[in-house]
């Protein structure tokens, strides 16, 4: 971070506290292409220093999902119906050092999915960690339209699945490729599709790698960017499928533990009770999805748009995904079986 | 003649050096991309030893859906044009329009998606092939 930008942003903390402001040392958290994250300890007047996370634009980053203000909208929301969340302190003004950005609480923990499966040290009572997972996903679905400060999300549509399946259709038209698979996994979700139930907040993308533990437990759910109103299972879906157990299968519920654990957990807070077989519809609209994006980031690095051989790679995920669709479809043939 | 070591023993002895002389030495940070590096020259090494085989094999899958001979099937496009993705977009707009929606109409596409999807994944993850993975 630098000097210039640190003294502006003292001075807007300032203007919002009313108090004197000391910033700590800037360090950049691990973060993405399109965002970065910058831990900082703030002190505002006389109080104890706040552990924080300045949350801004990149550079140049190229994004098509929520802006910085509407993330913020979507943390104070979710903060209110007792989601865990890092707490949001001060959305910003892009005026400040010429991005948008937000400051929030710093959480405690680890989030990267290899380490959490493996490691139990970390939220060692993995049956806790499991049912928490599902109150966690569950106090999110406890947000229902309208909100006003979510008006930006736009009115829920009145078939959320359709529209995505039309959505994943015209892309596949305008794609220079044809996926027969994907297009067999698309007509599947539309043949199969159950009644669906109100629309509520969805994360949708509420997988293990995108919440934080410590030794004791969640200490946040992260990364709102692509939040939005829909049918609540497709959260539980995309927490469950495959393709997010991390190199372990047999824990189906985002490889830390079972279905029956997480939905557990759900329903207490939910009072809903779903069983793991009610979940396999919303698993493979999560590996569609999935896929869908895999070959978009895949074409960013074929088009020249943005050369980079993590996006080079998350093309080659698609054929396994592919393959998932056809074991969950009934598209293995009888002498494989 | 081409000298040996051809291309996939090239890049299989720079994959395992890679890993047995660079890899280690790394800072933490650096760990991910070395081993993003050692997988793309895995894929690159299984699809020079799989050369055209995969895609002809699926070319004549498609034509037995679409029932067509593969060779007149050929024989019929612009030579511009590609006829495994052709091929691959009719069978796609037939799934799309629900020809196969009906399960007996079904067993050679499911045939047809078996072998290319595994095939592909031969070429891309192997380990995946493991329903267990």
């Amino acid at each position: 971070m630098e000097p210039l930008k640190i003294e502006q942003l003292k001075v807007f903390l300032e203007q919002k506290t009313g108090c004197s402001v000391s910033l700590g040392e800037f360090i950049k958290l691990s973060g993405g292409a399109i965002q970065e994250n910058w831990a900082v300890d703030i002190t505002v007047g006389d109080a104890a220093p706040i552990e924080a996370v300045l949350r801004c634009d990149a550079p140049s980053g190229v994004n098509d999902s929520h802006t910085r203000e509407q993330e913020y909208a979507l943390l104070e929301v979710a903060y209110q119906a007792g989601v865990t969340v890092p707490k949001p302190l001060w959305l910003g003004e892009p005026a400040v050092f010429g991005r948008s950005f937000f400051i929030m609480a710093r959480a405690a923990g680890v989030a990267a999915g290899h380490r959490i499966v493996k490691d139990v040290s970390l939220a060692s009572d993995r049956v806790a960690l499991t049912r928490r997972i599902g109150q966690e996903i569950a106090r999110i679905h406890s947000i229902k339209p309208p909100v006003a400060a979510l008006a930006f999300l736009g009115a829920p549509s009145a078939d959320p699945i359709k529209d995505t399946l039309q959505e994943y259709k015209n892309f596949l038209d305008s794609h220079h490729t044809p996926f027969p698979a994907l297009e067999w996994g698309i007509r599947w979700l539309e043949l199969n599709q159950p009644d669906l139930w109100p629309c509520t907040l969805v994360h949708r993308d509420f997988r293990t790698g995108n919440f934080m533990v410590d030794a004791e437990g969640l200490t946040a759910v992260l990364d709102w960017e692509f939040t939005t109103w829909s049918d609540p299972r497709e959260d539980l879906g995309w927490f469950c499928a495959k393709c997010w157990r991390f190199g372990q299968p047999a824990l189906e519920a985002g490889g830390v533990g079972t279905k029956t654990d997480l939905l557990q957990g759900y329903k207490n807070v939910s009072g809903r009770l779903l069983s793991p077989e009610d979940l396999v519809y919303w698993e493979v609209l999560a590996h569609v999805r999935w896929a869908v994006i895999a070959i978009k980031q895949g074409e960013r690095h074929v088009s020249g748009a943005e050369p980079s051989l993590e996006l080079a790679l998350t093309a080659h995920i698609v054929p396994e995904l592919e393959l998932e669709i056809l074991r969950m479809t009934g598209m293995q043939p009888e002498e494989v079986v | 003649m081409r000298e040996r070591p051809e291309a996939h023993e090239l890049l299989a002895i720079a994959r395992a050096t890679l890993k047995s002389d660079i890899l280690a030495a790394l800072p933490a940070e650096q760990k991910y991309a070395a081993l993003m590096i050692a997988n793309a020259m895995s894929i690159a090494e299984r699809q020079y030893v799989v050369g055209d085989k995969n895609k002809q094999l699926e070319l004549e899958a498609l034509c037995d859906v679409l029932d067509v001979d593969p060779v007149s099937y050929r024989a019929q496009l612009d030579e511009s044009k590609d006829p495994l993705v052709c091929a691959s977009r009719e069978v796609a707009v037939l799934i799309r329009n629900g020809y196969f929606d009906n399960p007996e109409k079904q067993q050679k596409l499911k045939q047809l998606l078996w072998s290319s999807v595994t095939a592909r994944v031969g070429e891309s993850n192997p380990k995946a092939l493991n329903a267990d993975w």
